[in-house]
Order: C-alpha cells, then structure tokens, then sequence
C-alpha cells in the first residue's frame, strides 16, 4: 500500500507540476513525475503479481460523502502492470517531444491528470471510487482531444467521444448500481452469491455495463470515436488511450461482468463473442486500407480489443469447461500486455515519423530506414509482435486464446462446438489480416525509397523519445521470449472467473504448458534453436561467393526507375479491398478523358480511392438525425418558463413516490 | 540416434529433399507435355552453382541479405522440431501445430518486407499479392489443423502422430479424409502452385512469390530459392505425416527412422506427384477467384472438425 500511495502522491504532484510549473521546466517535471508513479504503480502491481497477496485499504474523507477504496489483487495487478508501463513510457517520451500546443499549461497537468487516472482505475476497491477514478479519466482524455481545437478535425473528433464516452459511463454506472444494489454491497469483488447475473434484473446489468465497456474498448458500433480520437490527441497521449485506455474497457468487462455476474444465460456471453468477432474483423479490414497511419494504428487497436472481446465472450459462453476459460482469460491478459507494449510503441513511433517527415500519410512516406534507422528497427519489433511472429508477445497471447478454443471442440456440447469454432475462425482471418496491415505499415512506411519530400528529409535524434521506445520493445520481446513467470501469475488472476484457477496454464522460465489442449510453448528452446541455426546459415552460405555488389534494381529491364512507380498504401490494399467491396463498400472514382483527336488514347487518368467508415454511414449518422430530429420537435417543451419547469420537477417527484412506493 | 541428431538429419532431409521435389514436379509436367525435361536433379544443381555466385543488391540492400536467413532459420526450425522421420526430435515437447504454422508465417512475412524493400513495382506487387492470399488461407490452415488436433485431443504434433499410431483405423474417418484434402489446399496455396499461383511462369504480371524475389541474385538467389523448395518439402512432409503417420518412428533406433525417413520420402514424393499431375491439367485461376478456392478448403476443415466432433 505504501508503493501505491507514493505513486499516487507522485501522480498528483505531477499534475501540480504541469499546473504551476515555468514553462520551461514544464513538461521535463510532469513527465518525469508521471513516469516516476507509473514505476512506483507498475511496482507495487508486480509485486502483487509474484506474491499473489492482495493488498488494499480504506480512506475516508478523501471524496466527500465517501470513502476510498483501493485494492490491487491479481487481476488488477495484471493491468495494473500493463498500465504502468504504457504510461511510464508516454511520459518518459512526451519529456523529449511536446512543444507547440502539446507543451501548454492546460495540456500538460491534464496529461498528468490521465496518466494518474489511468493508474488508479484497476486499484479501485469499490463502485464509487471506480467511477470516480473511470470519469476523470474519461474526461481527462476528451479535454485532451479537444486540446488542438483550431481544427474541425479535432471538434468533430471530440464530439464522438464526447457522447460515446459520456453514454458509456452512463450505462456502466446504471448498470453497477443494479449490481451493487442486489449484491448488497458497493464491493468490486466476486460476490458470494453466484447468481448475480440470474434472471431479468441481471440481464439489464450485464447489458449495461457491457455496452459501456465495450465502446471504450472500441467495439463495433461504438467504435466511431477511436479512429477519430485516437489520431487527433497528442502522440503521448493517443499512446496511452490506445496501449492503456482501450485496455480498461477490458478490465471492466473481466472484473465485472466474468467476475459478478455468474449465472447469466449463454446467450448474452454468445452476443459479446459476435460483437468481438464483428469488431475483429471490422477493425483490421479498416486497418488494411487505411492509409494514415495513425488512423491505421487506431483500427488495429479495434481489432485487438475485438479479439479479447471475442476470447471474453467464449470464456463466459465456455465457462463449465475446466481450463478453457481459464485459458481464454489468461490470453486475453497476456494480449491485453503485449497490445499495451507494442501498440505504444508504434504511436510514439508515428508521432516522431510525423515529427520528422510533416506527414502521417502512409502514400507519401517510405525509405525511412535511411534517416531513422533506430526507428525503424524499434517498429520491427512491434510490427513482429503485433503480426504474431513467435517469440513476439502477440504471439503468445495469441497462442493461448486459439489454444483454448480448440481444447473446447474436442470436449464440449454441441453449441459449445459451435461456439468456438466462430470464435476460431473469426480470430483466424483477423490475425491474417492485421498481417497485411503490420506489413504495409513497415514495408510501405520504412522500406522502400521515399515517395514524398518529407520522407527523403527525415531523420532523428537519439534521445529519450528513442529510449522509451526501446524500453516498450525491451517489454514486448521479454513478455515473447519469457512468457512463463507472467502467465503462471496470470493463472492466480484468472481465478476471477470460477472459484478456482482449474486447468489453468502453467508456466516455468522455459515454458507455457497448457492442460486444456495437452500442448506446450518452449520460447527459449526457439531461442537456442534459432541462434543455432542462423549461424549454421550463415556459415554455410559464407562456403559460397562473398561478394556482395551494390547494383541498381532489375525490376525487369526498367533503368530510369523511379520513386513513384512503387507500391503504395493504397496499392498494396487494392486486391483485399476488392475481395472485401461488399463489407468495406469503397467509393472508387476513375475519371478517364482523352485527346481530342482520338478516343483511343487516354489524356488524363484520375483514380480516388477512399474507405469510409460503412458503420457510421449507415447505422450511426441516420440515429443521430433522428435524435437531432426529436431534439428539434421537442423544443415546445422547454419553453423557458420557469413555472412550467417546476411543474416538471413536481411531476417528475410525483412519478418517482408512486414508483417507489 | 539422439533428438538433435534426428533434427539435423531432418533438416537435411528437408533441404535436399525439398529441391529434389522441386525437380520432380518439374520433370512430371515435362513428361506430360511430351518433353524430356531436366533431370530431377537439376534444382540442387542450381543452388549449389548460385552459391558460388556474387549477389547484385539493388536499395534495401541489407534487408536483401537479411531475408533468406529468416526464411532459412524459420523453415528449418519447423523442419527441427515437427516429426517427420521421427516423433523423437529435439524441442518435440514444444512441437505445437501452431508454433510450426506461425514460424511459417514468419518466412512469407519476411519474403513481403523483402520485396517491398526493392521499391521496385513488381516487388510491391508480389508482396501485396502473396500477403492477400497469406491472409486469406490462414481460417482454412487454423481450422484443418485444430481438425486434426481434435480426436488426439492435442495441439502437439508429436503427440497427435503418437496417438494416430496408436489408432490407426482414424486414417480413414471421414473427418480425417476432410481436413486432409482442405489441408492439400491451403499447402498448394502456401507453396506458390498452380492453380493459385504458376512456378515456372516467365510473365512478370501474373507473378506472385516470383515477383517477390525476381531482385535476388547470386548467392542471396540461392538461399531464397533453397528456402522456397524448404518450405515445399516441409509443407508436403507434414501433409504427409498428418494424413497418413505410418512409418514415423516412435522410437529412437536407428533402423526405425531410417524407415521413417524412407516412407517420408515416399508419402512426400507420392503427394508432389499428385499436385504435379493436377498442375499440368488445371489452368492458373484469376487471383480474385482464388479467394473461392480457399473458401472452398475453409468450408472442408470446418465440416472437418464437425464431423469429427459428431461422429466421435
């Protein structure tokens, strides 16, 4: 508790520290402050991961009318952890890169503000100080989206997440009223009563708080303000909404609805793994055509949480298997880690790419890896978690989640059969599609030669953006490479989701071993294997010619290549933006004019591609006309008469006695 | 014999034997068509003559070098751990069907980069090609593998030719037969053949993982065109293994993986035959229908998987 409240006091003093601070000192002192607290945090949760102690305490006086709570177990610590690390890295980074707009008073105490608040929702001990700590945070980051509000981008970005943040929290807080309300108890803890979740009134909860969640988390239909959110903020801070806010959604979704509501029907767990697969799929379709990068980053981010979704939905909807929903659960936390790790880093590596070259368009970048070789290397390892290359921490996530869904088929009821093979195949075209995606971003935005002016200047520093770069893949390889000691903590976590962790995989410094499918993950043996091998390649290909002559590109005969005449991002899409028209329905222009004096010889050729989002076109734009419509008709009853406003009030206390009584 | 000696031998099994199927399939559709052909031969020949050559290296020059050996290491570390000749091999009890599938990957995704690195049209357009079909076959290669993983009850390739030994009736359940062909699918999608993709192609535009290496030469030629016959051999080797296991040596003795070794080669060359033989009388698709062709293989595994929960 002591680390905890250090970092907390940390948290605040950094806050302070953006607020009151000259503004030359401004952003070194919140950043390191903010990065000391998440250290401090990230401790005391690693701490209670090895230990598998909870620790908690009680504060009065603190909130007014309220007490405090705060208890870090296992499942918080495993966030927790992931948390910490995202923030204490953005923070770090955010020492060597805010200036401008980024650097102001206001922008700076507010991103210590979100950064605090992000350390202190998976501690949180009870319903009000959840919320408590949930809303700031919420607020926090939409203050911090609106903070560049010359651009209509950035308005139009933060009134999405405006209603949709506001909306959720909402529904998370209606929802865990109902909860604590029939539980007796204000506590986030698995009830005694395992039958929380029974009947209509526990539907209603699950409903709420799962809507709720899974909009911060990014799923299809809610997702509409973190492809726009995400890229207007700040690069620390789209790091951190991206690597640690998404991720909470998550959390929720684990510690409340897996964690309280035991005895829900099947089929609102079913519903949680379609919107899951919807989303997976939604958001790396989206994340294969984009072309901006960060926009390409924030979909992706969709459809990491749309696989935790879906693994989620299958371990409620699997839960009477023993060690499969362990397994899902674990999975989801090792993903949850792994997105956190490299998702940040490839955020803090697109704010020093735009930094460098003016543009985030992927069409324009390319030949980066001559001016930011670090960079580039750093995005590698990101892009080989992300894509799911063993010994990358996506991997094993990964790994666990498929696992534990094909240990279901061979032993469940025939639904249950059902169940995990959507689940399967959903995660199986959505992991071949974020490798498309992954590929494009490093191969057309690095590779290559530059294809706009931008990318040919670029070039970076060495630093303390760099370095905190380096700590994130420094994560990510380490979670790849040495699974075991985490997953056996997680294991002790995921006994959130039955009394006991049955059948939940086991790890040692060598190995994942998994009851569920009978099979085993041994990173260090590929390790060894690989390092073996290389050399032995190596060697023998050095048996062979050694020289090595620079020449210009072959490319069949083509002399006077140029930079132009490269695959784009749009390009490189093209043939699964055809093979996905249906769902994607891209607006494709060709304009076609030709000479004059023939039809046959073409002038001008003029092709515009453009990906919107199909969802929002068609699902959300005609609801919020309707609402605007509503809005406008229902003027006449706000009239501004104070008498008539009063009549309301009374009315409304009139219905509210009835009701209760 | 010890696992790492069975590793070694595998991977050397893989190797020569991946280009010696290479030549065979090329010396099927000779015959076909009413030539003599190169000898079967004649692939090793190539490598081994390309290895002495200096390697020309356009921009992205040391990505170019760096590609084959990640093809290499990936393929061959599948090839070390995955039981071919034997259930005995190094790192088996990290043998998952998953594991060998990723490592794959790993290959196709540093074969893209590589070809995105030239900056050249055609390399972009191999990579964007091969990604696509890369993505797209990944539902039927996850879904035919959990297929067969579900009577054995386990992701580990070792213990799943372990148990298919030990039940060898389950050869011939319709369950077994599904995943099998679905899995010949997606092997002819994930090797470059016809119909999805033409090998011996000399027209650039129809290229999908030729367009990919056409800037190698030399020496870095060779290592790619050594990994490319690999991960046919290996690809076909495991086909082989999970569709008929007989012969796999349970054991560590030497006569029983000599055996093992001997069958693979077999069970491998009787499979390469086959797909040779389709070769020759199919055309290559259009690349917008391949996407149905793997639908098809898709809609196999999972009836795969069903049958197999039903009927068990």
């Amino acid at each position: 508790m002591g680390l905890l409240l250090a970092g907390y006091a940390t948290g605040l003093a950094a806050v302070a520290g953006g607020a009151c601070a000259p503004r030359r000192a401004r952003v070194a002192v919140a950043g390191a402050l903010s990065a000391l607290a998440a250290v401090l945090v990230g401790v005391a949760g690693v701490r209670v991961l090895a230990g598998g102690v909870a620790v908690h305490g009680t504060f009065s006086g603190v909130l007014p009318f309220t007490t405090v709570r705060l208890r870090l177990d296992a499942l918080g610590a495993s966030f927790t952890t992931t948390v910490a690390l995202v923030v204490a890295a953005a923070s770090l980074f955010s020492i060597g890169y805010s200036r401008g707009p980024g650097a102001s008073r206001t922008a700076v105490a507010l991103q210590s503000l979100f950064a605090l608040a992000l350390i202190v929702v998976p501690v949180t001990g009870d319903v009000t100080t959840f919320l408590t700590a949930w809303e700031i945070m919420a607020l926090a980051s939409l203050a911090l989206v609106l903070i560049d509000h010359d651009r209509p981008a950035a308005r139009a970005a933060a009134l999405w997440y405006a209603v949709m943040t506001q909306a959720g929290a909402a529904a998370i807080t209606l929802g865990l009223l109902v909860t604590s309300g029939r539980a007796h108890s204000t506590s986030l803890l698995a009830p005694a009563s395992s039958h929380l979740g029974a009947g209509a009134l526990g539907a209603v909860a699950f409903g709420l708080t799962a809507a709720g969640f899974a909009s911060k988390a990014g799923a299809v239909p809610l997702h509409v303000w973190l492809p726009r959110a995400h890229p207007e903020a700040a690069t620390p801070v789209s790091a951190m909404m991206s690597g640690a806010m998404t991720a909470l959604g998550l959390y929720g979704l684990t510690r409340v609805d897996l964690g309280m509501l035991g005895g829900l029907a099947r089929g609102w767990w079913i519903g949680l793994l379609v919107v899951g697969a919807l989303s997976a799929l939604f958001g790396a379709l989206h994340a294969v055509t984009s072309t901006d990068l960060k926009r390409l980053l924030a979909y992706s981010t969709i459809d990491v949480m749309g696989v935790g979704l879906t693994a989620l939905g299958a371990a409620g909807a699997l839960r009477s298997l023993d060690g499969v929903a362990a397994t899902l659960v674990v999975g989801v936390l090792v993903l949850v880690a792994a997105h956190g790790a490299f998702k940040a880093l490839l955020f803090l590596a697109a704010g020093l790419v735009e930094r460098a070259s003016g543009t985030r368009d992927l069409d324009l970048l390319g030949g980066l890896a001559r001016g930011m070789g670090r960079t580039t290397a750093l995005v590698a390892v990101a892009v080989a978690s992300a894509t799911g290359v063993p010994l990358g921490a996506g991997f094993v996530g990964e790994w666990l989640v498929v696992e534990g869904l094909i240990g279901a088929l061979g032993r469940s009821d025939a639904g249950g059969v059902v169940i995990a093979l959507v689940a399967l195949v959903a995660i199986a075209l959505t992991s071949g599609l974020t490798a498309v995606a992954m590929v494009k971003l490093l191969g057309i935005g690095f590779l290559g030669r530059p294809r706009g002016e931008g990318a040919r200047g670029a070039s970076e520093r060495p630093g303390i953006t760099i370095f905190s770069l380096g700590l994130l893949a420094i994560a990510t390889v380490g979670l790849g490479t040495v699974p075991g000691p985490f997953v056996a903590a997680l294991s002790r976590a995921a006994g959130v989701v039955r009394g006991t962790p049955a059948g939940a995989p086991r790890g040692t410094v060598a190995s994942v071993s998994l009851g569920a499918a009978a099979t085993a993950l041994r990173p260090l043996a590929l390790v060894v294997g690989a390092a073996a091998l290389t050399a032995a390649i190596v060697v023998l290909a050095r048996l062979g010619s050694r020289t090595v002559r620079t020449a210009i590109a072959w490319a069949c005969g083509r002399a006077d290549l140029d930079a132009r005449m490269q695959y784009t991002a749009t390009s490189f899409a093209e043939p699964l933006q055809r093979v996905f028209a249906d769902v994607l329905r891209p607006d494709v222009d060709l304009v076609v004019s030709h000479e004059e004096e023939s039809r046959e010889v073409e002038r001008v050729l003029a092709y515009q591609s453009r990906v919107d989002d199909a969802v929002e076109r068609g699902l959300l734009r005609p609801v919020v006309r309707a609402v605007d419509a509503i809005g406008r008709r229902a003027r006449w009853i706000a009239s501004g008469s104070v008498h008539r406003h009063l009549a309301y009030g009374f009315a409304a206390l009139l219905v509210v006695l009835v009701v209760v009584r | 014999m010890t696992a790492y000696g069975l590793s070694v031998v595998q991977i050397l099994a893989v190797a020569v034997g991946g280009l010696l199927l290479t030549g065979l399939m090329a010396k099927v559709r000779a015959r076909a068509e009413g030539r003599v052909g190169a000898p079967v031969t004649q692939p090793l020949r190539e490598v081994v003559k390309w290895l002495g050559r200096e390697s020309p290296r356009a921009t992205g020059g040391a990505l170019m070098g760096v590609v084959p050996v990640v093809l290499l290491v990936t393929t061959a570390l599948a090839a070390a751990i995955a039981p071919l000749a034997g259930v005995g091999t190094a790192g088996a009890g990290g043998a998952d069907a998953l594991v060998v599938v990723f490592l794959l990957l790993t290959g196709s995704l540093a074969l893209a980069l590589g070809g995105l690195a030239t900056a050249t049209a055609f390399g972009g357009m191999g990579a964007s090609r091969a990604m696509t079909l890369s993505a797209l076959t990944e539902p039927a290669l996850l879904v035919a593998v959990a297929a067969f993983a579900v009577p054995g009850r386990s992701m580990n390739l070792a213990t799943l030719v372990r148990y298919s030994l030990a039940h060898p009736a389950g050869v011939a359940s319709p369950s077994h037969v599904l995943a099998t062909v679905a899995l010949l699918m997606v092997v002819v999608a994930e090797t470059g053949r016809m119909p999805v993709d033409n090998p011996s192609t000399h027209l650039e535009l129809t290229m999908i993982h030729e367009a990919m290496v056409l800037e190698y030469g030399g020496r870095d030629y060779a290592l790619v065109s050594l990994g490319g016959s690999m991960r046919l051999g290996l690809l076909l080797g495991l086909l082989a293994t999970l569709a008929v296991p007989w012969g796999v040596a349970p054991s560590d003795s030497v006569p029983a993986l000599g055996l093992g070794l001997v069958l693979l080669a077999v069970k491998a060359g009787a499979l390469a035959l086959g797909v040779a033989l389709v070769e020759v009388r199919t055309a290559k698709l259009r690349l917008f229908r391949v996407p149905e062709l793997l639908a098809a293989g898709f809609v196999l595994a999972a009836l795969a998987v069903v049958v197999g929960v039903v009927v068990r």
